[in-house]
């Protein structure tokens, strides 16, 4: 589950990445369509990413308990 | 005629539209595989749990022929004062001993009941946060896409006219 939850972070970063690198130069308009969407997709992958990090958190700790606790 | 800079302009659009439909199928590729963990991981836990089920079934066990042997001596002592190299309070003891164990083992069971509810509680919310992200993610980023034709669609409609 630590790999997926970091390829999800490293897309959201990816995705915030493209939105800079592109955003510069373009007329207001697209760039309130476009790459405000962008930033918005990229916060919320990033807010899935650390929810799924808080709840692989719990999870581990449940594991080391319960491993603990079949020896 | 459209101008240099306005080619170059709608070729970025573009490219840009092509690079975050990558990074978007590369994170619901991410979130498809953490939904399917779920699976994985539940049974590595229910795993464990069986573990500690197990040696709960163990030390009843220890328990019971604890209690077996002692009782035997018991009877047997009665007629045959030299029946066993044991004596009384040491089979008395080991019998305690193996329920401590056996009792510490059942706590640990109904912890390791609670901890399983609690542990299914979280993969459940991870199963939900990954497919409902996926949703929110393939409407924003379908949003996206339509955004960037449209720019596109407008820059090479304005070069036109």
């Amino acid at each position: 589950m630590d790999s997926e939850i970091q390829q999800i972070a490293e897309n959201a970063q990816r995705l915030e990445s493209l939105s800079c690198a592109y955003s510069s130069g373009w007329n207001d308009n697209v760039s309130e369509k476009v790459f405000g969407a962008i930033s918005t997709l990229a916060s919320n992958a990033t807010s899935i990413s650390s929810q799924l990090c808080a709840y692989v958190s719990i999870l581990n700790s449940i594991k080391a308990e319960l491993s603990s606790l079949a020896r | 005629m459209a101008s240099d800079a306005q080619v170059r302009e709608v070729e970025s659009l573009y490219m840009l539209r092509s690079d975050i439909l990558n990074a978007v199928n590369s994170l619901r590729s991410s979130l498809s595989s953490a939904a399917q963990r779920v699976n994985s991981e539940s049974s590595e836990l229910m795993g464990l749990f069986n573990e500690v089920d197990a040696r709960c079934e163990r030390c009843k066990d220890e328990y019971y022929a604890a209690q077996q042997e002692y009782d035997y001596y018991c009877s047997q002592s009665s007629s045959d004062p030299d029946y066993s190299s044991y004596t009384e309070s040491q089979l008395r003891q080991a019998v305690e001993n193996a329920r401590t164990r056996m009792n510490q083992a059942i706590h640990d069971l109904y912890h390791a009941q609670n901890l399983i509810s609690q542990a299914q509680q979280v993969l459940s919310s991870i199963q939900s946060l990954a497919q409902s992200g996926a949703v929110s993610i393939d409407s924003e980023a379908s949003g996206i896409a339509s955004a960037i034709e449209r720019a596109a669609y407008e820059i090479d409609k304005y070069t036109q006219d």
